[in-house]
């Protein structure tokens, strides 16, 4: 009999204590209180990133240090002292005094000094501190999970609020450290449960997921500039960068090419184009005063245009900055104006030209040469080629119209836009494409701020053109494809024009030598220069940055450069190393030797591989000046060519079915270019073919031994089932009208006579199981001796012996 | 500092001040932690959209722990299978009974971190129950659990599962286990030594036991003539087959008959301490089990069940699993089990609350002579009864019962 008596609530205790070979209930171990303190201190950490705000001195370091030291000092107090054992009673007024805290000095700071905090810096010092207060008793259990979920709303904010690498760095750790935790958590509680003859340590391999999850974490940071991810950013309606503008959009938000003014004093903000507005000494665009009105304007002084009244009343508030880069920092934290003098933001420079928004490659059109005397191209002056300007609103906006041939030529593809925004340029020539069609600078409403220049340029009557300002371009792209099928085009001048002008100490023997070897096979015209182009990129490697031109050794280089080209369609194995300049000359002389009107272009080409995914910019430095040539396609029309190889013309977008066509194209490319691994995957897909009957139903046998092991349903239906999909693939099929039972009896025939019960007790069994009302019971079935049957009525048996169908004419 | 940790305590008392208990349990689902992983992933990507794409970042970290958290136990437990075996059928509260439990693992893979849950949880306590850190791929483990139960009743109490919440805990699904046999653990006793006075015993012709020895009854057997033993008892044909003197033995009397009754009715221990109702199972448990020890014939009644417990070790078992199977908190709207019954008599404890009691007499006690033993509070205890009357002893729950009933119950017997 039992020596003592107690009520329930006593014996509970009784129990749990009895059990000594459990831990007590209470104890955190002590990993886990390392994981959640380290959790904690990367929190905090991460938030006094962000409220330092890239600031480095003497208060921002005691702000990013003071919590850590907290939390260290709180634990060796807590721990020292014993006070963990009375967390219970004190925590929760610590918890209260260090989170109130924050509101009496925002508010004591407001009155005394009138300073004070954005709301979401206060809320988020308060978490702070109520992270801090927590942290310092990790062996309180009840601690730990309000502990890690605010600490995980910090680490968020760390993420949201500042683009410094270090934040998210500590945002990223403190990820792994919290799935850490989560898995220590987790197996902790296991544990208490867990006998002491099993293994109670957690499973090596789980360290793997936070393991994978911070390679990816960490992957993705240095990642972050990928397309994706930032085309993903910005529903909100922005200043243009994400595409969705909005006057009213947050300032900065998007890095946008609106004028969006940079109020409620924000430190940084995006490429705004007021920026350099006020105190800048570079001439601006735009300016407070309209110079349509009052005196006129001296010849010499660039136009300006005045801003609107609303933005006018928000240029004192500017900070004078120069941000020429795109950039995508824009500071949450706000401080008083007297700290924003202290603490001045330096401006973003950039090395870069220009930069262009669109698809690129581009070819950005600044200058064009007609007449090639054997050594010095001349610029085209005919004034009668000057295209026709229009300023027209649409949506709100003013463009400038050129017109489109599009409606007269089916070779040109659909409308593509761009935006370019000039570092430094010293023209007044917008670079642009060819087939220009319209441009658009915000405000700029006056045709007269235009003017266009021969070759189908358009230059703004000013020295040069405005820094910083976003032009937007509309233009049209040839497409090459619907060349060739224009009997029409290209058609030879009928006079000498400079545009087929050949110099007479040009060799005209090398000339014909080439375009006869590269144009074998060729039928129209468009086809004859396009090869003989190729030719060009084949047998000549453009030099990287020697593409000035000279007008002294051009004639002479140029022969050279004929003679040294081989003319058959392989090409050398080493291209022949020369400036674009040379090779462009060359290509256009050849074009022109064939009796079409060509003409030399030097410009600006936006390199595709500088493109920044980041910015979604692409930077035009001082080495992507560049020389090419333009094809007249008849009646003014003119085709970009690009004879250096390196270098792309921009093509049209494609469409879906083209897209699949390309893949397709490429993919037997690919086929052909891997002939041995081709042959390999061939191989194995025929032969994986010839066996695909097996293949599949060693599968489904593997899926009946699952189901039997499983014990999902009958294991005789299944087993019949699998006999019969069996007999289908062997091409034995059960016949429509015949039972499955008698089926199974014709089966006999095909088994010997001493494993012939198996298939009784199969079938016998499946008739209680198909047909039986009760549940359970009917014949035993034994897995071996049905797997035995299984294999031995396998599909080769089927086929090579198939079973004896008894026909019947008597309804079954 | 005493002081100080004084108003710390009561400040934190004031801190946490339930206002509205009655809405724990609408809000609770906002503490599991797949809500709060679930509104982080929400946030952050709300904050990855609106406002900074690194928080995307965070949102993949908390989609891939909420998705592996609940992807894996859902792949799990379609491979696991479970049988509870209870290999003791009876035991008492806070002793151990062996459970054997086999366990199988049909996947190709270990399974980590299952626990076998529900119908064995009685404390209430997070990491009751019993864990298996690790399954082998395709075998079954066959394991005994060494179960000490902290409440009488029939186990499991509910079909026991097999749970996994592995890796992260912040979801859980189980597969049910197959049950063969059950445990009934028995009410906690106190021993008791007494047995009532002579005037409370009722030792009529019926009341005799099957195998004790004694002078009345029917014979029971024979055995070899000792000293002392009366001539009359010789039985002679017997004597005379062996040639020696044998003598005839006979029945005893029991040393007492009376009933114990038990109030079963949830009504009569509402209000009460929680474990008001347990404490009078505990009472009349220790009453049976304690006059069975010491000879005596007892009718127990709970509720409409009567049990007759006599020499019989078997009946004494009928008598426990009746009062172990009686649901906690009472049985209601029970018919029956009425302290005034007409079955009631002098010889006869009634276990009841203090509110039962008085409700009782307020409805002519004068009728029955009962004694009664009654469950009350500490500050309701003496407490007269508006007739005057006095319980026979009264029990707090406040304190141990093997502090109190052994004296109350010694002092009851010889009053």
């Amino acid at each position: 009999m039992r020596d003592a008596a107690t009520p329930a609530a006593a014996i509970v205790q009784r129990v749990i204590s009895r059990s000594a070979d459990r831990p007590a209930a209470t104890t955190v171990p002590l990993r886990l209180q390392a994981a959640m303190v380290l959790a904690a201190a990367l929190a905090v950490t991460t938030f006094s990133i962000v409220a330092v705000n890239g600031r480095i001195g003497a208060g921002e370091s005691w702000l990013l240090l003071w919590p850590l030291c907290a939390i260290g000092a709180g634990v060796l107090l807590v721990r020292g002292t014993g006070l963990a054992s009375l967390a219970a009673d004190w925590l929760s007024p610590l918890l209260l005094l260090s989170g109130g805290g924050v509101i009496v000095a925002e508010v004591v700071g407001w009155f005394a000094w009138g300073t004070a905090q954005p709301l979401e810096i206060t809320t988020l010092a308060i978490m702070r501190n109520v992270v801090v207060g927590l942290a310092i008793v990790p062996s309180y259990r009840p601690a730990h999970p309000i502990c890690l979920s605010l600490s995980a709303f910090l680490a968020l904010s760390g993420a949201t609020g500042t683009d410094d690498v270090a934040a998210h760095v500590c945002a990223i750790l403190f990820g792994i450290v919290a799935v850490v935790w989560l898995l220590t958590w987790h197996w902790h509680g296991v544990q208490q449960r867990v006998g002491r003859s099993q293994s109670r340590r957690l499973p090596r391999f789980v360290l793997v997921v936070p393991a994978i999850l911070g390679i990816a974490a960490i992957v993705s940071l240095s990642q972050s500039h990928h397309q994706m991810l930032r085309q993903l950013a910005g529903f909100l309606r922005s200043s243009g960068g994400t595409g969705l503008e909005d006057q009213a959009a947050r300032s900065g938000v998007g890095s946008g090419e609106m004028l969006v003014a940079g109020t409620n004093q924000i430190q940084t903000f995006a490429p705004i184009d007021d920026a350099p507005l006020a105190e800048d000494h570079e001439p601006s665009l735009y300016d407070i005063q309209d110079d349509t009105s009052g005196e006129p304007v001296p010849p010499k002084t660039d136009r300006a245009i005045s801003l609107p009244q609303e933005l006018r009343t928000k240029i004192d508030k500017h900070l004078h900055t120069v941000t020429e880069k795109a950039n995508k920092t824009f500071s949450v934290h706000r401080r008083p104006a007297q700290e924003q003098a202290v603490t001045p933001v330096s401006s973003i420079r950039s090395k870069a030209l220009l930069y262009v928004a669109g698809r690129v490659p581009l070819h950005l059109r600044l200058e064009v040469y007609s007449l090639f005397d054997g050594e010095t191209w001349y610029p085209d002056d005919d004034p009668r080629r000057n295209a026709t300007l229009d300023m027209q609103t649409l949506v709100g906006r003013p463009w400038l119209t050129l017109q489109d041939r599009a409606e007269v030529r089916d070779y040109l593809g659909a409308l593509e836009n761009h935006a370019i925004k000039v570092v430094r340029l010293d023209t007044n020539i917008i670079p642009a494409p060819l087939y220009l069609t319209g441009i658009h600078i915000d405000l700029v409403d006056r045709l007269d701020m235009f003017f266009a220049a021969p070759g189908d340029r358009v230059g703004m009557n000013r020295d040069q053109l405005p820094s910083l300002v976003p032009i937007h371009l509309i233009s049209r792209v040839p497409d090459a494809r619907r060349l060739s099928g224009e009997p029409t085009l290209f058609a030879k001048p009928p006079q000498v024009i400079p545009e087929t002008a050949i110099p007479n100490d040009l060799s005209v023997d090398a000339l014909d030598k080439l375009i006869a070897g590269w144009t074998i096979g060729c039928r129209s015209n468009w086809e004859k220069i396009d090869a003989v182009i190729n030719g060009f990129r084949r047998e000549f490697r453009p030099v990287a940055g020697a593409n000035a031109m000279s007008e002294t050794e051009g004639g002479l280089a140029i022969n050279e450069l004929l003679q040294s080209a081989r003319g058959t369609l392989s090409g050398p194995a080493t291209p022949r190393d020369a400036t674009d300049f040379q090779i462009a000359t060359a290509a256009a002389m050849a074009v022109r030797h064939m009796g079409h009107a060509t003409r030399l272009v030097s410009g600006l080409y936006a390199h595709p591989a500088r493109y920044d995914v980041s910015s979604q910019h692409t930077p035009v430095m001082m080495q992507d000046l560049h020389y090419w040539v333009e094809v007249n396609a008849g009646a003014g029309d003119w085709i970009t060519v690009e004879p250096a190889a390196g270098y792309h013309v921009l093509k049209p977008r494609l469409t879906w079915a083209e897209h699949c066509w390309q893949a397709c194209c490429e993919a037997l490319a690919w086929v052909l270019a891997h002939g041995w691994e081709s042959l390999a995957v061939l191989g194995c897909g025929t032969v994986v073919w010839s066996l695909r009957l097996r293949i599949v139903d060693v599968c489904d046998q593997f899926a009946w031994r699952i189901a039997g092991a499983f014990q999902r349903g009958p294991l005789a239906l299944w087993t019949v089932g699998l006999l019969l999909r069996r007999a289908s693939r062997a091409g034995s099929a059960r016949p429509p009208g015949m039972t499955v039972s008698r089926w199974l009896s014709s089966l006999n025939e095909v088994l010997p006579p001493g494993d012939r019960s198996a298939l009784d007790q199969l079938r016998a069994a499946y008739e209680h199981s198909a047909f039986s009302a009760a549940r359970g019971g009917g014949p035993l079935l034994h897995q071996r001796e049905l797997i035995s049957l299984v294999n031995q009525l396998s599909l080769a048996q089927l086929k090579t012996r198939r079973p004896v169908i008894i026909e019947s004419t008597q309804p079954l | 500092m005493k002081r100080l940790f004084a108003e710390l305590r009561r400040t934190s008392r004031m801190l946490h001040y339930d206002f509205c208990p009655s809405a724990n349990s609408r809000v609770y689902w906002l503490k599991h932690p797949l809500v709060v992983l679930t509104v982080i992933a929400l946030v952050a990507l709300a904050v990855g959209v609106l406002v900074n794409p690194y928080a995307y970042i965070l949102f993949a970290v908390a989609a891939v722990v909420i998705g592996s958290g609940i992807v894996w136990p859902l792949i799990v437990v379609r491979g696991l299978g479970a049988e509870v075996e209870m290999l003791s059928a009876h035991c008492r509260v806070g002793e151990m009974a062996v459970i054997r439990l086999r366990l199988q693992n049909r996947w190709l893979f270990p399974v980590f971190g299952l626990s076998l849950q529900r119908g064995f949880l009685t404390t209430g306590v997070a990491h009751d129950g019993v864990a298996l850190a690790s399954l082998p791929p395709c075998g079954t483990v066959e394991c005994e659990w060494l179960f000490y139960p902290a409440r009488r009743g029939v186990y499991p109490s509910e079909p026991p599962v097999l749970e996994t919440a592995f890796p992260f805990g912040i979801f859980t699904r189980g597969t049910p286990a197959r049950l063969r046999g059950q445990l009934i653990v028995w009410p906690e006793t106190v021993p008791l030594t007494s047995v009532p006075d002579a005037c409370e015993i009722d030792s009529r012709e019926e009341r005799v036991p099957g195998r004790r020895v004694g002078e009345a009854g029917d014979m029971i057997g024979t055995r070899d003539f000792r000293d002392g033993d009366s001539l009359r008892r010789v039985h002679w044909a017997q004597t005379a087959r062996m040639g020696r003197l044998i003598v005839s033995e006979r029945q005893a009397f029991t040393s007492c008959a009376l009933s114990v009754v038990l109030d079963v009715r949830a009504e009569s221990y509402r209000g009460l301490h929680a474990e008001s109702f347990e404490t009078a199972i505990s009472i009349a448990a220790s009453l049976v089990e304690s006059l069975h020890r010491q000879h005596a014939h007892v009718e127990l009644t709970a509720g409409d069940q009567h049990v007759l417990i006599g020499e019989s070790a078997h009946e004494l078992r009928n008598g426990l699993d009746c009062l172990a199977r009686l649901p906690a908190g009472g049985v209601v709207g029970v018919r029956g089990g009425e302290l005034s019954s007409p079955r009631l008599r002098r010889a006869t404890f009634a276990v009841t609350s203090r509110q039962a009691y008085d409700r009782h007499l307020a409805q002519g006690h004068h009728a029955s002579e009962q004694q009664f033993i009654v469950i009350c509070s500490e500050e309701h205890r003496h407490e007269v009864s508006t007739c005057g009357c006095l319980p026979r002893f009264e029990v707090t729950c406040e304190r141990p019962l093997a502090d109190q009933l052994p004296a109350l119950w010694t002092r009851a017997c010889h009053a």
